[in-house]
């Protein structure tokens, strides 16, 4: 052991060397109590072997002021004396003295107590190393719980713990911020009044009972006011804490916030709702529309007076019929007639009964017509018939059935009669649409200069035109 | 035991302590002469400025470095003296010089002989 003599007397510190290195330990000498505490700071004694009276510092002060020092390893301090009142002993023993020793020193009692001095050093040294490695580990705890608090407070998810008695012990930024309420303003309230409103208290008595009970919730939703009214919604889940033994010490409790997605599904099924209003308006809209548009396509395709089909219909009807005929090989006629004398009828009678006559004319070929022939009104008192499927005789015979109701037809102010020119196409070759109406006008013009009430086929005024020109 | 009954130097506790190295023996012996001397001095000094405290001081070491040398008379008579003047003071000083002088100079007779008879 390395050891310090406190020796004012040199005499004493000779002899005291001697035997301690006899001892085989490494021995300095400091003749004052002030040499000695200079000697131990700069480099530490297992032993202080001190007498106890010594100018200047004493062995007392000597060892206070080595028990001052707080670094570093522990120093065995042993006085010598002649003292042995009692007080003075309990002063030394206060002052931090380990041992005494009688002077003149006994060799054998010396060792002895050496050996005990070395026996608590090495307990000293073995609780040094124990302390050192309880402070590291109290530090990794420290440490842990530092993060694990950090990391507690840190979740985005709102979590909460409660004791078993049901007192809220954590609570995290994100409940804070969930509920609207400050830790401190929670801790050590019962979780009850927090987690649920007024009114939802039995489940929420439930739930923590459950969860003290060692149940694990899952996902049991709430609504809860917070203090400024505004509602959140919440989803409640569960686990018990346990200490080392097993026993439930608490509960932990997240409570995810599903507010923002509860006020979507809302929003969307108002959203929904909207839209589904406006398309069964528009469902409406779009009937009426259709319906509207088949009556103004109704309006565009017919003549006002008589209800038959106008002039540009007829037209319009000319072409694919035409197109149809030719593809189909079928033949097809088309026959004009006009109202004889309608213009001294309208005279006579007057405008409305030129309309009545009109109305009460086109009722007439409708009603006597094939359901496939198109009849229109050309304007006037001209209307036309399409024939479709239909040859030159067979043309001919419609109108001069036609010419014979209308001349037969008992009229209510005077008889009634009609000239009819009439075309068929025969060599399917298509001519244009101005032409076969032309040579059907010609053929009308023809049985009005023949004295009206007739039939005349464009094909005969050809004939008779040619027989004209042969003579 | 009365100081008349003591022996001036009992030997055997250096022998005891350097395990009969003479050399040692008479290394101790020659620091003892010097340092009982000098304390002795310093102990007629302290007298002389009324110094109680430096005497008492000094009577306890001379008590310590004679009993450590096994001069039991000495070492006897400065235990008595140290006693006397810590309770009362320097007032017999000069008798307990002369004492102690006259025990200093027995015992340095005593050495000398035995160094001649060694």
């Amino acid at each position: 052991m390395r050891i310090l003599i406190a020796e004012d007397d040199p005499v004493s510190a000779l002899v005291l060397r001697r035997v301690l290195e006899d001892l085989l330990h490494d021995v300095d000498h400091a003749a004052s109590g002030h040499e000695a505490w200079k000697l131990a700071q700069t480099s530490p004694y297992d032993v202080i072997v001190s007498d106890w009276m010594m100018p200047g510092v004493d062995g007392l002060e000597l060892c206070r002021l080595t028990r001052s020092r707080l670094e570093g390893a522990y120093t065995y301090f042993i006085l010598l004396s002649s003292k042995s009142e009692r007080e003075a002993r309990i002063e030394a023993v206060a002052a931090g003295v380990d041992d005494f020793l009688a002077k003149p020193v006994d060799t054998a009692e010396l060792e002895a107590r050496l050996t005990t001095a070395r026996r608590i050093l090495n307990m000293q040294d073995e609780l040094r190393t124990r302390s050192a490695k309880l402070s590291q580990t109290t530090g990794y705890l420290e440490t842990a719980n530092r993060r694990f608090s950090d990391l507690f407070m840190g979740l985005p998810v709102p979590s909460i713990t409660f004791d078993t008695e049901g007192r809220i012990a954590e609570w995290n930024r994100a409940a804070q911020s969930l509920f609207d309420l400050d830790a401190d303003e929670v801790w050590q309230r019962q979780a009850v009044e927090v987690f649920a409103d007024p009114d939802d208290l039995e489940w929420a008595e439930s739930l923590v009972q459950r969860s003290i009970g060692g149940q694990c919730i899952e996902n049991e939703e709430r609504t809860v006011h917070r203090p400024d009214g505004s509602p959140r919604y919440v989803l409640y889940s569960t686990f018990p804490l346990k200490n080392n033994a097993g026993r439930i010490i608490g509960v932990v409790c997240t409570c995810s916030d599903l507010t923002a997605q509860r006020n979507l599904e809302k929003q969307l099924a108002e959203q929904l709702r909207v839209a589904n209003n406006l398309n069964e308006a528009l469902e409406a809209g779009k009937e009426e529309l259709a319906l509207a548009n088949a009556r103004l396509a109704e309006l565009a395709t017919t003549d006002g007076l008589t209800g038959l089909k106008n002039h540009r219909t007829f037209i319009e009807a000319l072409e694919p019929s035409l197109a149809y005929a030719k593809r189909h090989r079928e033949p097809l006629s088309l026959v004009l007639c006009d109202i004889d004398h309608f213009k001294h009828f309208n005279d006579a009678f007057g405008h409305p009964a030129g309309d009545a006559l009109l109305r009460e004319f086109a009722a007439l070929l409708s009603c006597h017509s094939r359901t496939e022939d198109l009849v229109a009104r050309c304007g006037g008192e001209e209307f036309a018939i399409l024939l479709r499927n239909c040859g030159r005789e067979n043309a001919i015979g419609v109108a001069e059935k036609l010419r014979a109701v209308i001349a037969d037809h008992e009229w209510d102010l005077r008889k009634i009669t009609a000239s009819f020119g009439v075309q068929t196409l025969v060599d399917f070759e298509v001519p244009s649409i101005e032409a076969i109406v032309e040579s059907a006008d010609r053929a009308l013009y023809a049985s009005k200069q023949a004295g009206r009430n007739r039939v005349t086929h464009a094909a005969d005024l050809h004939s008779v035109e040619a027989g004209k020109k042969a003579a | 035991m009365m100081l008349s009954e003591m022996s001036i130097f009992d030997e055997s506790k250096l022998r005891e302590i350097s395990g009969g190295d003479r050399s040692f023996i008479v290394l101790v012996l020659d620091e003892f002469t010097r340092s009982g001397h000098e304390c002795l001095e310093r102990l007629r000094e302290a007298a002389e400025h009324g110094d109680s405290e430096g005497a008492h001081q000094l009577l306890h070491t001379l008590k310590g470095s004679a009993r450590t040398v096994g001069a039991e008379e000495m070492g006897e008579l400065a235990g008595r003296w140290e006693t006397r003047v810590q309770q009362e003071g320097l007032g017999s000083i000069a008798t307990c010089l002369q004492e102690l002088e006259q025990a200093w100079h027995r015992l340095m007779i005593h050495l000398d002989e035995q160094r001649e008879a060694a």
